[in-house]
């Protein structure tokens, strides 16, 4: 019995899974060592169910994803729960911390806000220009401290490029989740214009930003704050702002997806996605199409959830810089004709040892950064149910 | 003083997709030295510094006038006045949505061209985009004009106002060696989309609050 669905030599079921659990087992002693400490915590019962349930949950995952050889199906299951239960975690520490998911100018002004990856285009051009930080977070610190976001950011796009929005974004998740909700889409096209509409918000929110010198996205534009934080409203003003958030919410990451399939808040409207697309021009990930077996059949365009495969995009024999690296289209494709590839390698060798390579770096990262909210929104989910 | 570098800068953009794809194609398609290319765009940068200079000084002598008036009128002209800007960015829309480029709003430089000697074309083509009354130089306008400047403040803020805007335009000889140039018109577009429903909103926050003075 012989399996050839997986890139490379065909071998058997048995050899497979041991070959798998083998390249899994190093992946499992490093997501040990990272999620624990090295020296995990056991008198803390709950504190160690979590991280029990954590760890093996992505030691299976990882396992999955190299014996089937299916890498969006796993993936998409890691990120969609790693943004349900970083949103869980954060709102419960805001009930803790503040007893509401609302702030005021009183917590502004205190640095009691945490900073978040998204906002670091509208922080670093007028840092750069004007020597001041517009976002009131702590400069050094905390997890969430803007230094530490910013390099843990910078290194893990210049490692993935535009992949950080599927294996390392904590929101993304929940455009993917709502993404997967229907089978087929209701709305089957987009304005091709419309792929560009990212670089326009990046354009707007660092000029307005270094203009105002408010973090305007924030302030007026991120969908994410339902499900995280938001200004209290006090005046008409920060009503219109509500208002404005919570319908591109509603529209781009709840509405949109279901009836598009497509991740509509990060092909539509985050800036962040597209300075990470400017990093998938130098990272040494790229999907692969082989032009020889590749039949047009536009599939995978169709499942593309940022719309980076074009009928001109299979020609050129590459997604375009707009990929997200989520490999859905390597999942659909029943040819086998698109691949994870190393950039300035053979595309017809070692396809396996690419795609491991990938695998390894973007699983460890998803795995790392998520850990923390895994266990933390676990833990709250047994608190609210008795069990801790 | 600050803000109108930024403001310049905020606009370049639009500025760059309108009015760079005519500008460009005019100097490109000579096949010029690159002393003509830097001669031509620095007569049209000129001219655009020599209105924006003018505009300037007609700002601070404005602003004393309009700072007799209360909170209740300086509100309301604010408002108003984000509300027509964000009704005159939708018109520039419609009208690159018509393929007729937003700061060219009788005559392009191939027209321009036919009536005078090539090498003014530049000068005067500086001239016709700057009097142009585009949304971003309106509020930068408007933004002087409140600030109660002196007149040499006003045409230093105007300066750099010209400054952000300038920014883009430098490296526009350059522009030809990148395919991609429907892009940047394509996200110029969209920004003024994005920048004209900002101004609306903050138009109508504006005059609401009126109701509650």
């Amino acid at each position: 019995m012989t399996q050839t669905k997986s890139p490379g030599r065909p071998y058997s079921t048995v050899g497979k899974f041991w070959k798998s659990l083998l390249y899994a087992l190093p992946m499992i002693l490093i997501l040990f060592f990272f999620a624990s400490g090295g020296k995990p915590d056991l008198s803390n019962g709950p504190r160690t169910i979590a991280l029990f349930i954590t760890l093996t949950f992505f030691s299976v995952i990882f396992f999955l994803m190299l014996y089937t050889g299916r890498t969006d199906r796993y993936r998409a299951m890691v990120f969609v729960l790693f943004s349900v239960f970083m949103s869980i975690s954060f709102i419960s520490m805001m009930f803790e911390a503040r007893q509401a998911m609302t702030f005021n100018n009183a917590d502004l002004l205190e640095c009691k806000i945490p900073f978040c990856h998204l906002v670091i285009p509208m922080t670093i051009i007028p840092a750069a220009l004007t020597n001041s930080i517009i976002f009131p977070g702590n400069i050094i610190g905390g997890f969430a401290a803007i230094s530490m976001m910013v390099v843990l950011w910078f290194v893990a796009t210049l490692v993935l490029g535009r992949g950080f929005c599927s294996w390392g974004c904590f929101y993304g998740g929940w455009d993917d989740g709502f993404s997967r909700v229907r089978k087929k889409p209701v709305i089957k096209k987009f304005s091709p214009m419309l792929r560009w509409m990212p670089f326009a918000v990046l354009f707007l929110v660092i000029l307005s930003a270094a203009m105002t010198l408010v973090p305007t996205y924030c302030d007026w534009i991120c969908p994410f704050k339902t499900v995280t934080e938001f200004e209290k409203v006090t005046s008409f003003e920060t009503l219109v702002k509500t208002i404005v958030f919570l319908s591109l919410f509603i529209g781009l990451v709840i509405t949109l997806p279901i009836l598009t399939r497509k991740r509509a808040q990060c092909g539509l409207l985050c800036p962040l996605g597209a300075v990470n697309s400017a990093f998938n021009k130098v990272n040494a990930f790229e999907l692969k199409i082989d032009k020889e077996k590749c039949t047009e059949c536009m599939k995978c365009s169709r499942e593309c959830p940022v719309e980076a495969l074009t009928p001109e995009d299979l020609k050129n024999g590459k997604a375009s810089f707009l990929c997200v690296k989520c490999g859905k289209c390597v999942d659909v494709c029943s040819k086998q004709a698109i691949q994870l590839h190393i950039k300035g390698t053979p595309t017809d060798k070692r396809l396996t040892f690419s795609r491991n390579l990938f695998l390894y770096t973007s699983f460890l990262f998803l795995a790392v950064f998520s850990s923390g909210s895994y266990q933390g929104g676990i833990y709250y989910i047994m608190r609210w149910l008795h069990l801790a | 003083m600050n803000e109108s570098f930024f403001l310049g800068l905020s606009s370049g953009v639009s500025c760059l997709a309108s009015c760079g794809v005519v500008l460009f194609p005019y100097i490109m398609g000579r096949q010029a030295s690159s002393r003509y290319i830097t001669v031509s765009m620095g007569s049209y940068l000129g001219a655009r510094l020599m209105v924006y200079l003018l505009l300037g000084l007609l700002a601070a002598f404005m602003g004393k006038a309009f700072f007799l008036f209360d909170v209740f009128w300086k509100s309301l002209i604010t408002g108003g006045a984000y509300l027509v800007f964000s009704f005159i960015m939708v018109f520039n829309l419609l009208q690159l949505r018509k393929q007729q480029h937003a700061c060219s709003s009788s005559s392009s430089p191939y027209q321009l061209r036919k009536k005078y000697k090539a090498e003014y074309v530049p000068f005067i083509w500086g001239i016709v985009s700057s009097l142009n009354l585009c949304p971003p130089l309106l509020i930068a306008f408007t933004q002087t004009a409140t600030a109660q400047l002196t007149p040499l403040q006003s045409m230093l803020s105007f300066f750099l106002f010209f400054a952000g805007t300038a920014v883009y335009f430098l490296p526009l000889p350059f522009l030809g060696f990148f395919k991609k140039n429907e892009v940047l018109k394509i996200i110029g577009i969209l920004s003024t989309a994005l920048v004209t429903t900002w101004f609306f909103i903050k138009g109508l926050i504006i005059l609401t609050q009126l109701l509650f003075l």
